[in-house]
């Protein structure tokens, strides 16, 4: 062995990597603009213009203010800017629709097709034709789907959308319970007692970048983390005292018989039910109203005879009823208890059934509006945000909006789309004939029943012009008419904002040039609206980074702590200390002074104007309605498997399917029980083929006990890939989804899905 | 088997070990065997030049394979890099006396040669026998490289040398390709046994259980001929010889492919030792 | 049938043997929510191939459903006390340092013969058969001279990795050398710490 003496210097910078930094390199800092509900600080380390590493946060790291440290996809963005697939030129389609024939086009000859085939659709069929795709690839200040949406609202509009993928059931259905939609920040889980996740993972979803960094903190000060999921995530095994393996779509059950172990034991804070609540009990029911419709007569069994027992509850939701009485009791005893609904439990045939059944748990025992109390789904929603602003862009002149999850039928159908159908302010006076899909996978990749999609996408008499724009050849790239190379988050300058729990911005410098003819879709969205007459209306004479300068000058006028542009470029942050935020505590603290933004005043477990709509799944009360494709559903005889779709730490949706080394990191693979593999002569590693009767794909089987028997995870994200039988060969979840949405929000239902799973490769392991 | 410049290495370094000591004996048995076993005797250079040249492919950078002496004083493996280089020089002196008929000291000569190849063969050995593997660390693996030494230098010798040979030197030659074989056959059980301990560390647990299960689910069928062809046709022709059948009158066609398939079960063999303690780490 | 023999046969003492300056990682297991920055950091700051994994993070499970757990180690190289890479390496790529008992790895003087990676019980040397050569984890040697921490050490969201002087840190009331699944600590003396849940204590 040789002996030990120092390296010196020089022969440190021979060992290596990149050298000692030092002369020549350059830090500064990038926004990493990904829809993860993460934004953190990161750096580029520039050495001879090329990116040779990264690093994260390094202001002090302190308890009231702890570093915003990247996760692994954010350590990984130089990788991916790197990555050798980039798209590097316009490109045109020649053959048929979705064949991915490109032929290399040049920019003026891109933005001329653009332009013209743009006149040509407003003319044709008007401005309700043009669709601007749902796309969350870049969140950034000026990003390319705000570009478009300024462009179009000065040629006269654009067919508008509402709700989102990620929460639709949740952002439609919560404001019918509590007027409008808010969680407890994170810093004040360190005061709950219990912490109930449902279908709540941030260890592998991020959801905030500090969001496990309390959790980890609430669980040390003694907190109790109870885990509801089917699977046995990232969160469950590092934080959980309790894992209650639920069958998907089956949540509701379990609160409602949950709900009746706490009224049948007296556990009710009956005071806060009769102070802040209408529609618990018959004597708190709106007027108008015939009797028996209370939630306390449903879930007692009081009119249909169907008491909502944990009994009733164990077969239909897997939880045997010890464990559900247990976990009821103890929810009504721990306070204050936090209960945390993730998006999951709400992306299911009845998501918006989980949503009021979360929220009337919290009220029955008094746990919202106090500091370690409350009820949230998902990461809140409020906009806390740092008075920055975005690109504006206008109103939109057009009225009409599309639930987003329908806009395959507003292709096929739209003009005969009504409020049934979720369209507000209609009809529609032409389907979609012009598509915006710009830093976005959900034209193919990302939405349901990809074989339906397919199918309407390749018939060009419905959609006629394609645009797409994006850093791969993506499965939605791959459908495009004209196709155009983007620039990455660390080729130019940006804001990136937090979704919401503390006020806070990150600002990212360029650090290194576009490659090859990569360029922002602001660029050439400036030259078609010159083409089309409204160049000087659109960009006003701004250059991108002329917009962000001026969002920083707005948000420095709104506030003079806000930095300087110089500032930003060197700090990367600007950050107030985080605080501890309790939703509603003003309604609860003072309910005649703020009262709850619902047609009552209160919170309303009982919601008039949802039994009025007079809808057999649109309930007065929260209500489990057996899904279609759920475990009760006969279809689970053809096929047994219940399949939900989890977001995947190495991806952010579809984003980073490309990288080697967030393959490397965690393979696409299908998590499935070691029962269910069994039985099917699937070993670990194995390639198996899932199927239902709307499409099939082939993936690697994980045999893990963490997830429970009769459910198998894909997770979402992956890009289509299919073979010559359109069979996936990458493991798409959404060839197996549908595109039937929910009854009240038209949201989407992806996490409804049963099928079945056969051993490919006869079965053998390795 | 990303290994192989490794399995050609040893094969190669133990068969002209093998065919070293059979040279010399044959010398310290009388001149009488000159000529029979001129083609061994010369064989045993290239044969161990050729092992040394594969094993520079195992290298990631051949070119810079000379720094490998560079950590005698502590390393294993800089030994076995000596040792197999002196044998390789002794076999050059070795081998040219044989080529240009050089009789003169040349038993002494086999004697270095046959010498330092076995010191090189047990050096080899000793690169597998370290406590992190646990599927190495026992005495199968020196039992298996000495027993190929004996099997491969015997059977070659037997195969090819065999024209004029006296009968009780054809019969030393297939004695110790039997006791190669036999060897193997030992070495073969005490894998077993060595994979089948339970022992506390779970670390060396798993290690062995997942060797196991690569040569009993994965690859029995190689393990099979491995035995098949290492044991059951070396003991075969000497039962045969035993029984009066005449080795010489044997085509040299036949001779070719019984050693040719030994040389497989061999390459087999040790392709599979290989694998058990290269398996994919989990961390 | 147990069998201790050729363990203890090989054991070493590791008692009173530890140099006063060995800085070493410790790892907080049961904050280790299995994110992998710290190795995608890791391969980021040193420019590591694909399959060149120079901090790994591998997880293990156990119990019955649903009673079932899991627990994450991430460990990149544990600068053992008793390298057994430095001692069998035929280059002498391999040098622990007698500062601070840092196990540096030069590819320069590699030529690629992967012993290391037979030898090492953690895997902690890593082949790239494009390079031929392999790397292995310096304790960010760069950036400690430059007076910052381990890039893994401020990668982790979770704040689970630490370094410092191992007397520091092998005092910790919570603070094992053994883990149950990864090899023992007799083998090499591995200078790493860990705090582990009751299910990963060694047996």
């Amino acid at each position: 062995m040789a002996s030990g003496e120092l390296l010196g210097r020089a022969a440190l910078e021979q060992i290596l990597p990149g050298g000692i930094a030092g002369a020549g390199t350059q830090i500064l800092s990038i926004a990493c603009n990904n829809n993860c509900g993460g934004r953190c600080r990161l750096n580029a380390h520039i050495k001879d213009g090329r990116v040779i590493r990264s690093s994260t946060d390094e202001t002090p790291d302190s308890e009231s203010m702890p570093q915003l440290r990247a996760c692994l996809k954010g350590r990984a963005a130089a990788n991916r800017m790197y990555h050798p697939d980039r798209l590097k030129y316009p490109m045109k389609r020649v053959g048929r629709r979705g064949e991915s024939e490109f032929q290399r086009i040049s920019w003026d000859e891109a933005v001329e097709t653009i332009a013209s085939n743009l006149r040509r659709t407003l003319e044709r069929h008007g401005p309700a034709s043009v669709y601007i795709q749902y796309g969350t690839g870049d969140c950034g200040a000026v990003s390319g789907v705000a570009a478009a949406r300024r462009l179009m609202n000065l040629l006269g509009g654009h067919l508008g959308y509402y709700n989102s993928y990620s929460s639709a059931c949740l952002r439609y259905t919560a404001p019918f319970v509590t007027g409008y939609r808010d969680t407890n920040s994170y810093q004040t889980l360190v005061h709950s007692r219990l912490i109930v996740l449902n279908g709540f993972n941030p260890a592998e979803t991020v959801f905030e970048t500090n969001s496990n960094y309390y959790l980890s903190k609430a669980r040390g000060a003694g907190a109790k983390i109870v885990v509801i999921d089917p699977r046995y995530t990232e969160t469950a095994a590092t934080f959980a005292h309790e894992w209650l393996p639920l069958k998907p779509t089956t949540d509701t059950a379990l609160f409602l018989a949950m709900a009746h172990v706490i009224i049948t034991e007296n556990l009710l804070d009956q005071a806060f039910l009769d102070k802040y609540c209408i529609g618990f009990d018959e004597t708190h029911m709106p007027p108008g109203v015939p009797a028996g419709e209370s939630f306390k007569t449903y879930v007692l069994g009081l009119q249909d005879h169907s008491p909502k027992t944990p009994e009733w509850a164990a077969p239909i939701t897997g939880i045997d009823a010890s464990t559900i009485r247990n976990l009821a009791r103890e929810y009504a005893t721990s306070k204050p208890a936090q209960l945390l609904q993730g998006l999951g439990p709400q992306r299911h045939a009845h998501g918006e059934q989980s949503v009021r059944a979360g929220i009337v748990l919290a009220c029955m025992t008094g746990n919202l509006g106090i500091p370690g109390g409350g009820w949230g789904g998902g990461e809140g929603g409020r906009s806390l945000g740092a008075g920055v602003g975005e690109l504006p862009t206008g109103a939109n002149p057009v009225k009409t909006r599309i639930p987003v999850f329908l806009w395959t039928d507003a292709v096929v159908r739209g003009t005969e789309m009504t409020a049934d159908d979720g369209l507000q302010a209609g009809p529609l006076e032409s389907n979609i004939k012009f598509i915006f899909n710009l830093a976005s996978n959900t034209l193919v990749n990302q939405h349901a029943d990809i074989n339906r999609t397919v199918r309407i996408l390749q018939d060009e008499k419905l959609v006629e012009c394609i645009v797409v724009s994006d850093h791969f050849m993506t499965p939605s790239a791959r459908f495009a008419d004209v196709l155009l190379p983007a620039d990455q988050s660390l080729e130019r300058d940006d804001f990136g904002f937090p979704w919401s729990g503390e006020k806070y911005v990150v600002f990212g410098n360029k650090v290194v040039d576009p490659p090859f003819e990569c360029r922002h879709e602001y660029w050439w969205l400036s030259r078609v609206a010159e083409k089309l007459g409204i160049g000087e209306k659109f960009s006003e004479g701004k250059t991108r980074e002329d917009w962000l300068k001026q969002i920083a000058d707005d948000a420095k006028r709104n506030n003079a702590a806000f930095p300087s542009w110089d500032e930003l470029t060197r700090t990367g942050l600007y950050r107030e200390k985080p605080e501890a935020y309790v939703a509603f505590e003003k309604e609860i603290r003072d309910p005649a002074g703020h009262p709850f933004k619902t047609p009552s005043g209160k919170i309303e477990i009982f919601s008039k104007a949802l039994f009025d709509m007079n809808k057999p799944e649109i309930t007065g009360i929260p209500q489990y309605i057996p899904a279609w494709e759920g475990p009760e559903d006969s279809l689970i005889r053809k096929y047994p498997l219940q399949c939900i779709g989890p977001h995947y730490k190495r991806r952010t949706h579809s984003t980073f399917d490309e990288n080697a080394w967030m393959e490397e990191a965690e393979p696409q693979a299908m998590w499935i029980s070691p029962q269910d593999a069994g039985r099917r002569g699937i070993t670990d590693g194995s390639k198996v083929r899932v199927f239902n009767d709307r499409g099939a794909l082939i993936i690697a089987a994980r045999v893990t006990k963490r997830v429970r028997p009769g459910v198998v995870a894909i997770p979402q994200g992956a890009w289509y890939t299919p073979d010559r039988d359109g069979v996936c060969r990458r493991g798409c979840i959404n060839v197996l989804t549908s595109q039937r949405p929910t009854p009240l929000a038209h949201g989407n239902a992806q996490h409804t899905i049963l099928v079945e799973v056969q051993a490919a490769d006869g079965g053998q392991g390795g | 088997m990303s290994e192989w410049p490794l399995v050609v290495f040893t094969l190669a370094i133990q068969l002209s070990c093998g065919l070293a000591l059979a040279a010399t004996v044959a010398d310290w048995a009388g001149n009488r065997s000159d000529t029979a076993m001129r083609p061994l005797g010369i064989a045993i250079f290239p044969v161990a030049a050729i092992g040394l040249l594969a094993s520079l492919l195992h290298l990631g950078r051949p070119l810079t394979a000379w720094k490998s002496l560079y950590n005698l004083g502590s390393s294993r493996l800089s030994l076995e890099v000596l040792l197999t280089l002196l044998f390789v020089l002794a076999a050059l002196i070795y081998s040219h006396s044989w080529w240009a008929h050089r009789q003169d000291h040349r038993v002494l000569t086999g004697i270095a040669t046959s010498l330092l190849a076995v010191a090189a063969v047990a050096s080899s050995t000793a690169i597998y026998l370290v406590p992190t593997q646990p599927a190495w660390n026992a005495g199968w693996v020196p039992i298996s490289f000495f027993g190929t030494a004996l099997l491969l230098g015997g059977s070659a010798s037997a195969a090819f040398g065999n024209l004029h040979v006296p009968r009780n030197l054809l019969g030393c030659f297939l004695g110790g390709a039997v006791a190669g074989s036999l060897m193997l056959a030992i070495s073969a059980v005490w894998m077993f046994a060595t994979l089948s301990r339970v022992p506390l560390d779970d670390f060396a647990a798993a290690r062995l259980r997942e060797a196991l299960h690569l040569l009993t689910a994965q690859h029995p069928i190689a393990l099979g001929l491995h035995l098949l062809l290492t044991t059951v046709i070396p003991i075969a022709f000497a039962a045969l010889l035993w029984f009066g059948w005449s080795l010489p009158g044997a085509s040299p066609l036949l001779r070719l492919l019984a050693f040719l398939a030994i040389t497989l079960g061999a390459f087999i063999g040790r392709g599979l030792m290989v694998l058990v303690g290269t398996l994919p780490r989990q961390f | 049938m147990p069998s201790t023999r050729s363990w203890s046969r090989c054991r070493r003492r590791t008692e009173g043997k530890v140099a006063d300056g060995q800085i070493a990682f410790f790892v907080d297991t049961t904050k280790c929510i299995n994110c992998r920055t710290c190795e995608i950091a890791c391969k980021d700051f040193n420019h590591a191939a694909v399959g060149q994994r120079i901090r790994r993070v591998r997880t293990f499970e156990g119990g019955e459903f649903p009673k079932i757990f899991a627990y994450n180690v991430s460990m990149s190289c544990n600068h053992c006390e008793d390298p057994i890479c430095a001692r069998h390496c035929p280059t002498g790529a391999y040098s622990k340092r007698e500062s601070d008992g840092i196990v540096v790895h030069d590819p320069e003087r590699c030529i690629g013969c992967r012993y290391c990676t037979w030898l090492c019980p953690y895997g902690a040397p890593q082949y790239d058969a494009r390079e031929g050569r392999v790397r292995k984890c310096n304790f960010c040697l760069e950036e400690l001279e430059r007076g910052k921490s381990p890039v893994c050490v401020t990668a982790c969201p979770m704040r689970a990795i630490e370094f410092g002087r191992l007397s520091d840190i092998a005092s910790r009331p919570d603070a094992a050398a053994q883990v149950r699944n990864l090899p023992s600590p007799g083998l090499t003396g591995p200078a790493c710490r860990y705090k582990v849940r009751p299910e990963a204590e060694r047996a």
